[in-house]
């Protein structure tokens, strides 16, 4: 507001302007009639201007002109305080949130009077799409730059549509959320714990959720389980379910705000947290935090109410078919979140990185329809494009509908994860994923499985989990050049980040001695009589087929034992049939070099030792006509894979530095013929270029790291 | 009056140019001059502290007023984006104002508090990581330089004579507040405090 003595200013330096105004226009109107356009005013160097009537219509407007700006100083403010006849104030544009439209869509909607603190029922106004407008429009300006357009929030910022909140989630514990904002403080433990215990503690808190898997020593756990009651239980309780009288969150569920891979874990740890929500009381009135807080009820509603339409029976079934599928192995970083995808694949031609395959609707698979993932899985062509047949839906193209169905309502149920997914740094021209649809043309074979009619039920159970879920052959299938498996070669065995995936023919299991028995109790736990899994197959079992039943395992095993087409058992095979050390045997030298060496752990007879080395006498491995993987495990080492608490084994060291390539020929082929019964000897060559091959890829070592020779 | 001597004159040409635009800046800005006062009286506005007067010049010289405006108008759709319309109170301790003239990026006038500390620092870092859709750049060399705070106080002494009601001993602390952080703190300091 002006003083009055500006404000007459102002009203006066406007009647002045206007004044002069008037008065030129007028004079002009006035000489105009005196005008004859014959007559010549001046000349300017022989150019004359002559005196023409100014045109009748440019005085009228000039005159409407001035009316016009008469009315306006009239009706609208212009004379200094004065407003104006009509008293517009340009506040009154904002009528649109003034007129009481929200005011009455909130009383219509029944739930009591809005602007008290009273009975606002949530449930009742997200019924109402007139508040649910106002809200959604709300929402995007105010809170879906760090919830996300959908709600479902993102790293750091917290999922609105699920039924887990850290405050409890009342109505009225949303509405004092919007309103006075929250503060999420947790204290750093850096300076109190040290780095050892730091990751301990965190290593407990991530096995917390039963279904994870971590790479982490039983050890850990416990010192961990011991810190957490000392340190963190005060405000996350006891049991770490968290409490909601401090927003501290449970820690036992698969929801993590902050990020629930174990490196997010470890860092939350040692650094706190400082994770406020700003209070809108502020800036937005009761009704428009109310009609904000029933768009994120509805939002709530509508996610239960998804979750309430899938069959629970169905998603059980879907779980078991996950776990058969060992879709989480591949779809889980290192120590990552359940689903969140992020694990690289190396390839020759760039890396490829999982997908998070949780249902966020933007980092997920949340967008997708059934259909849209049965193409996905079985045909592999997702949203964005082709995928690469690093996910081997050359294998899950055969799994049923029924199947994929239960697959897709167990994927539906899982809590979305708020991991964006690690752009591939595959090179031209494989990054252009059109490319995969020739790929697609020459080697995607889609012809059905055949079940011929002579072959049992378990046999055609087997071959349906073998091939299809199971997608065994996906490693133990050799690929050519383009990375496609040989189909002339079914289950040949083929070399994986440098260990071999066997042959699993039927002819190579006979031979080698395994029994159905053998090969369930492998799958199912990983140790067997036949030796353990280890490396990628460690995972498998870890991450799949140990969740697998006993029945659908034999299923699996009998198919494998039986062969198939192209892998047919030759009758000639004979099983071999190992002799053992004998007396002759143990004077030998390659016996005092491996009495020495292997025999510590494994046995002075190869026949292991419990909790420190498996046997090695009939060993599947030291049988095998592949000598790859025992060259591969003396050369390498073996760490634990800690798949069974009560049946683990020490690590293995690597001899790379221990023993010499003749050495190391001389001993492998004398326990391959001793312990396994198998005759080919092992050359000091075939040591050497294996043991170059590992060096060159840096996966030699063990406890004695290697120095690479000088290339 | 209207002879041909007073018509040709140019003299007379640029005298009358002058005073009738004279006329709409005493009508519209010498009023305003002399009630600053009155504007101080109604203000909320605080002046800024010695760190977001640091992360204000950043903001400058980063070009962010380029992108971004400090200007809600008041209409209805604008309030209904930007928050709380901008009035003549709200800028009071700003030299010179930034309200900008073109928004590519969102109008920031009542940015302050709306989001958190966690989420500027993944924003500036990269846009994309937590807006999906924005066409922002990153940046993250915002992270790494750090302030000396050798001129903030210089700084502080030029606003005052300007009229920001600095004391003496917020001069004086200045450097001390402001040295070693880094630019991105400041910057965030300084968005923080916007609208408040």
């Amino acid at each position: 507001m002006l003083t009055t003595f500006w404000s007459s200013w102002v009203i006066l330096v406007v009647l002045a302007f206007f004044a002069v105004m008037i008065y030129v226009v007028g004079s002009y109107w006035r000489i105009n009639k005196d005008a004859d356009k014959d007559r010549e005013l001046y000349t300017f160097d022989g150019v004359g201007e002559n005196d023409a009537k100014i045109p009748r219509i440019l005085l009228l407007a000039y005159a409407i002109g001035f009316v016009a700006v008469a009315i306006f100083f009239l009706l609208y403010p212009g004379m200094g305080n004065w407003g104006g006849l009509m008293g517009w104030k340009s506040q009154d544009e904002l009528q649109f949130f003034a007129d009481g439209s929200l005011t009455e869509a909130i009383q219509s909607a029944g739930a009591g009077e809005s602007t008290g603190s009273g009975a606002a029922n949530l449930e009742q106004l997200a019924q109402s799409d007139e508040v649910i407008g106002y809200g959604a429009t709300l929402f995007k300006t105010h809170c879906a730059a760090c919830h996300g357009d959908d709600a479902q929030g993102q790293k750091h910022f917290p999922n609105l549509t699920d039924d887990e909140s850290l405050y409890g989630g009342s109505d009225q514990s949303i509405l004092h959320a919007i309103e006075h904002g929250r503060h999420g403080v947790m204290v750093g433990w850096r300076d109190v714990l040290t780095d050892q215990q730091i990751e301990n503690v965190s290593a407990y808190v991530a096995s917390l959720q039963p279904e994870r898997q971590l790479s982490v020593s039983p050890v850990s756990l416990i010192s961990g389980e011991e810190l957490f009651s000392y340190n963190c239980s005060v405000c996350h309780g006891d049991d770490a379910k968290g409490n909601q009288q401090v927003g501290a969150s449970d820690l036992t569920d698969a929801v993590w705000v902050h990020g629930g891979s174990l490196e997010d874990i470890e860092n939350t740890v040692r650094n706190g947290l400082d994770s406020p929500m700003p209070a809108f009381g502020d800036q937005l009135n009761r009704e428009q935090i109310l009609a904000l807080a029933a768009f994120i009820k509805r939002k709530q509603l509508q996610s239960s109410k998804h979750l309430a339409t899938l069959n629970g029976a169905t998603i059980k079934r879907g779980e078991y078919l996950a776990y058969a599928g060992d879709c989480v192995a591949c779809h889980t970083a290192e120590n990552g979140e359940l689903f969140g995808g992020g694990l690289p694949f190396p390839t020759p031609f760039g890396n490829v990185y999982s997908t998070n395959i949780s249902p966020h609707r933007d980092k997920g698979i949340g967008r997708y329809t059934y259909d849209e993932f049965a193409r996905a899985v079985r045909d592999g062509k997702g949203k964005h494009g082709n995928l690469y047949p690093a996910m081997p839906y050359t294998s899950y193209q055969y799994v049923t509908d029924e199947d994929t169905q239960a697959l897709w309502q167990f994927l539906q149920s899982l809590p979305p994860v708020n991991r964006e997914n690690t752009p591939d740094t595959m090179m031209f021209p494989s990054n252009i994923r059109m490319g995969l649809g020739a790929w697609n043309l020459a080697f995607f074979d889609r012809d059905p499985l055949s079940y011929p009619g002579d072959k049992s039920e378990k046999w055609k159970r087997g071959k349906y989990l073998t091939l299809g879920l199971g997608h065994c052959a996906e490693c133990h299938t050799p690929r050519n050049l383009a990375q496609a498996m040989k189909s002339d070669a079914p289950m040949q065995g083929n070399v994986i980040d440098y260990w071999n995936a066997p042959d699993i023919t039927a002819n190579e299991l006979y031979e080698n001695g395994w029994t159905e028995k053998d090969i369930v109790d492998f799958l199912k736990t990983g140790d067997s009589a036949k030796g353990t899994a280890f490396a990628g197959m460690a995972d498998v079992v870890k991450n799949s087929t140990r969740h697998m039943s006993r029945e659908d395992l034999s299923a699996m095993a009998t198919y494998l034992l039986e062969g198939d087409v192209g892998n047919v058992r030759d009758p000639a095979r004979k099983r071999l049939a190992p002799s053992g050390f004998t007396a002759a045997d143990k004077q030998r030298e390659e016996y005092r070099l491996f009495a020495e060496t292997c025999g510590a752990c494994h046995g002075q007879d190869g026949e292991g030792r419990k909790d420190i080395a498996p046997a090695l006498l009939g060993n599947g491995i030291i049988a095998h006509s592949e000598p790859y993987n025992t060259i591969a495990v003396v050369l390498r080492g073996l760490s634990p894979d800690y798949l069974e608490p009560n049946r683990d084994y020490m690590p293995m060291t690597s001899f790379n530095d221990i023993a010499g390539d003749g050495q190391i020929a001389a001993v492998i082929t004398f326990i391959r013929e001793k312990l396994g019964g198998r005759d080919t000897p092992v050359t000091r060559e075939m040591v050497r270029d294996l043991r170059r091959t590992l060096e060159k890829n840096r996966v030699t070592g063990g406890f004695h790291e290697q120095e690479l020779p000088p290339q | 009056m209207l002879t041909k001597e007073f018509t040709q004159s140019v003299w007379i040409l640029i005298l009358s140019v002058i005073a009738v635009a004279s006329l709409s800046l005493l009508a519209w800005v010498l009023p305003n001059l002399f009630t600053k006062s009155e504007l101080v009286k109604n203000s909320t506005a605080k002046p800024f502290t010695a760190l977001q007067l640091a992360g204000r010049d950043i903001y400058i010289s980063e070009g962010c007023a380029n992108c971004h405006s400090q200007m809600v108008r008041p209409l209805a759709a604008e309030v209904a984006r930007y928050g709380r319309f901008t009035t003549a109170e709200d800028d009071i301790y700003e030299y010179p104002n930034l309200w900008g003239s073109k928004r590519t990026g969102p109008d920031l006038a009542n940015l302050g508090r709306k989001y958190s500390y966690q989420w500027h620092e993944a924003h500036l870092r990269d846009p994309r990581a937590v807006v999906p859709t924005s066409i922002m750049p990153a940046y993250p060399w915002l992270f790494e330089k750090r302030l000396s705070g050798e001129r903030i106080g210089r700084k502080m002494e030029v606003l005052r004579s300007l009229g920001v009601p600095y004391t003496d001993a917020e001069i004086d602390r200045a450097r001390l507040e402001v040295r070693n952080k880094t630019y991105a703190q400041a910057l965030i300091a300084y968005l923080q405090s916007l609208g408040e």
